[in-house]
């Protein structure tokens, strides 16, 4: 009995053994007070690989094992090593050599889930329509999101919650009425996800049929504010007409127009910047009628072409005697023949759709790439300067002092801590730049003349990995 | 987060004991500084607040003298932090103090707030810690104002119920008996004792068929286990990773990723618990208290968990479905 025992046992070690030998993964464990790595020299060159990368083994360790060396001392640790086989080295450490640095620790775990950050503000959609049982339950109107929640006429407080006020549980109170709860917002077109606090307890929206699973597996309601509405004032006699474009990948099935006093329409949201769409009127595809922008799309078919939101006019004084003006940026990957700019008695224009943000630009006039030369704020140096638009500005940094200062720019964690910084343009009393910045926290510093500062002005300021500290500053959505 | 932002040993840090039932509960509450009113703030023995959460971060938010911002839930701290960022202009009332997670001591700011508002509670002339908070916002993209644990608790059973986002507290008295038993029914699977020393709960489970004392710290976003358990215990531990950093001295130091791969509490199996190996001899010192390990946030997805410091009780009441 015993020696079948014995039997048994060998067996399992044979198997533990085995599998670690063959499973870079399962080569690591704790015995008695030492931690044991096994290594095989039979591994592929990606298992070796694995094996390193799990147990950030240096390969000093590797070169001494390998030599067969039973006992040797490595960045301050002694390791010892023994053969188990001709291609299985065992070797190991002790466990508490080295406490570990618990601060290290912590913060390798939190870098680990830097993804599960929250959504502020308006949730990224390219479009969107909205699709609620109760009609009444939601409507947007001048600029304000009205919400209407049903019953719990018990309830002593409600709340509501969302993308829209940083999902505060205590901001935005809702007012009791006859058969429900009501709040209205200020917001801008867009996407964003909520849910209502009911006397402490956290519902989704029982009227909103479109729902999102959030990162914690239960669901946020989803809700749009409209910015456009699609009119198609013809085909008055058409079964069925459909919507499709850009936005939504040409889906021909998906977006379905109601029938109005003149045609046919449908309201939706669209995201800032340039679409294509085409009508479906019983399954043919027409263009928009009304619509005299369209393009061909370089494969024979032609569309019809939409702008939404602020339509920037890029101008460049002057250069009247240039043949040709191009504009490029980062927002079409700095392609420098596509957006030829219109000439004018006193030099040249293009009004373009962008969304909200900080964009990188410069003309190009007869084949020469130049910044703009109306526009102080800047980034880069040298050949390597580029011209610094913001559209839809919501924060302006601004600084007193420093006139002697021959340049003032600013660096942060908005323009991944560039280092020349975004230059500011020089005011009466300082020097200040205006910044489109998405809502959250932004850590940032000045630049003057070189030397990187805490902003004088800004009493918030946390400390950074130099002991120099960072100044601070939340968009709030 | 737990581990180094609970080094901070408030032992200065005592206003646990003297928290009571407070009448101004019935008063009510206007935010004058913010365009909200609080109305209808009513005396009540049961309280439910809305956890907002972060990834494995729970978060309270909370109204500060004249700031509404997040409170991290986070009950391995023994008291009120403040972030430094946004309450260093504050008049500094006293220093606390401070065990380096190297075991050095150091030197923390205390200030003193008019008021702390959560839920339905408010608390007057509240002592709070300053440190300085902005790897935790910068990691997570959320502002964070501060920690809080169970030392503003004590009068309360409070049930943490992650899946729902739910914090409720309900109102005990000296013995730790609900004052109102008929509203709140709360079903435990298990119930086992707790230990609590200056605001921090333990309890004891079994790793590998052995009794360990664990820390129950809302704030770790992964558990932890202690090198110097015995070895019957760490050998079963798997170990799944392990970053070699450079410490002082040139010394590289460990830190070891793992799973517990046999925890028991009461009759209940924990099965495959992810864990960090480490020294915990620091944490030991500054929670002046010996203990095997630290669970958080795995534990509690695992069901709803009721502690109540006053009967030194802990209740569990396990989801069908755990959250993944």
């Amino acid at each position: 009995m015993k020696l079948k025992i014995l039997l048994l046992c060998a067996y399992l070690l044979a198997s533990v053994s085995a599998w670690s030998q063959t499973n870079p993964k399962n080569s690591c464990r704790i015995v008695d007070d030492r931690l044991v790595f096994t290594y095989n020299l039979n591994w592929t060159d990606n298992q070796k690989k694995e094996f390193i990368d799990l147990f950030d083994i240096d390969s000093a360790v590797i070169t001494n094992i390998k030599r067969g060396i039973t006992e040797f001392k490595a960045n301050g640790v002694v390791w010892k090593s023994k053969k188990i086989s001709a291609s299985v080295i065992e070797f190991s450490k002790l466990l508490n050599e080295g406490s570990a640095i618990q601060q290290t620790v912590d913060n390798i775990t939190l870098e680990s889930n830097v993804k599960y950050a929250y959504e502020e503000g308006t949730i990224f959609a390219n479009y969107g329509v909205n699709r609620f049982d109760d009609e009444g339950a939601f409507n947007y109107k001048n600029g304000a999101a009205h919400f209407f929640l049903p019953n719990n006429n018990n309830a002593k407080r409600v709340y509501i919650s969302g993308s829209f006020n940083a999902w505060s549980t205590m901001k935005t109170p809702m007012q009791k009425i006859e058969n429900g709860w009501v709040v209205s917002i200020k917001l801008q077109p867009g996407k964003y996800t909520y849910k209502y606090i009911v006397d402490g307890r956290w519902m989704h929206d029982p009227s909103n049929k479109q729902r999102e699973k959030n990162e914690h597996g239960s669901y946020n309601s989803a809700v749009y504010c409209y910015n456009h509405k699609f009119t198609l004032n013809a085909f008055p006699n058409a079964k069925m007409v459909m919507l499709a474009g850009s936005f939504n990948n040409w889906n021909p099935n998906e977006l379905k127009l109601e029938k109005s006093k003149d045609g046919w329409e449908i309201p939706m949201f669209l995201r800032e910047g340039t679409h294509a769409y085409k009508y479906i009127v019983d399954n043919n595809w027409v263009l928009d009628p009304t619509n005299k922008v369209t393009r061909p799309d370089g494969r024979g078919n032609v569309n019809s072409f939409i702008g939404i939101g602020n339509s920037y006019t890029f101008k460049l004084k002057g250069y009247l005697a240039a043949e040709r003006v191009f504009l490029a940026g980062n927002f079409n990957a700095w392609n420098g023949g596509e957006l030829l700019m219109q000439k004018t008695n006193d030099g040249w224009i293009l009004p373009y759709n962008l969304a909200s943000g900080n964009y990188e630009y410069k003309f190009i006039v007869d084949g020469k790439w130049i910044t703009d030369p109306d526009n102080p704020t800047t980034i880069g140096s040298g050949n390597y300067t580029n011209s610094i638009l913001a559209i839809n500005p919501n924060y302006t940094f601004k600084v007193k002092g420093f006139s002697n200062a021959k340049f003032v720019s600013i660096s942060g964690s908005f323009n991944g801590w560039n280092r020349d910084g975004f230059r500011m343009k020089k005011t009466s009393n300082g020097w200040e730049i205006p910044l489109y910045l998405k809502p959250g926290k932004h850590t940032y510093k000045l630049i003057v003349d070189g030397e990187w500062i805490l902003d004088p002005d800004n009493k918030l300021w946390e400390q950074n990995e130099f002991g120099t500290g960072n100044s601070v500053v939340w968009i709030n959505p | 987060m737990r581990l180094f932002l609970l080094n901070i040993f408030l032992a200065t840090f005592c206003l646990a004991g003297s928290l009571w039932y407070n009448s101004i509960f019935t008063h009510k509450l206007e935010f004058e500084s913010h365009p909200i009113t609080i109305t209808e703030i009513t005396e009540s023995d049961i309280i439910n607040i809305p956890l907002i959460r972060v990834g494995k971060l729970l978060l309270i938010e909370a109204k500060i003298d004249d700031k509404i911002g997040n409170l991290v839930f986070d009950t391995g701290s023994a008291g009120l932090v403040l972030n430094s960022t946004y309450f260093r202009d504050y008049v500094k009332t006293g220093n606390s103090v401070s065990h380096g997670i190297t075991g050095s001591i150091g030197s923390t700011h205390s200030i003193t707030t008019d008021s702390v508002c959560f839920g339905d509670l408010l608390y007057r002339n509240v002592r709070a810690d300053l440190v300085d908070l902005g790897h935790i916002e910068n990691n997570r993209g959320i502002r964070v104002y501060g920690l809080i644990g169970f030392s503003h608790l004590r009068n309360y059973e409070v049930i943490i119920d992650i899946q729902n986002s739910q914090l409720t507290l309900i109102r005990v008295d000296r013995k730790g008996n609900k004052l109102n038993k008929s509203d709140f029914t709360f079903k435990p699977d298990i119930v086992e004792s707790i230990e609590e020393s200056n605001n921090i709960v333990f309890f004891t489970g079994k790793v590998a068929g052995k009794p360990v004392k664990f820390c129950l710290d809302t704030g770790a976003e992964i558990s932890s286990i202690s090198t110097s358990l015995p070895r019957s215990i760490l050998n079963t531990i798997s170990i799944t990773r392990r970053i070699s950093l450079m410490g002082a001295g040139a010394v590289r130091r460990d830190v070891l990723f793992g799973i517990i791969n046999d925890f028991k509490l009461g009759s209940k199996s924990y099965d495959g618990m992810e864990t960090i190996i480490t020294n915990l001899s620091s944490l030991e010192s500054v929670y002046n208290k010996q203990f095997g390990g630290v669970v958080g946030y795995e534990f509690l997805s695992k069901g709803i968990v009721s502690i109540n410091i006053r009967k030194k009780q802990m209740g569990i009441c396990y989801y069908n479905t755990e959250e993944k």
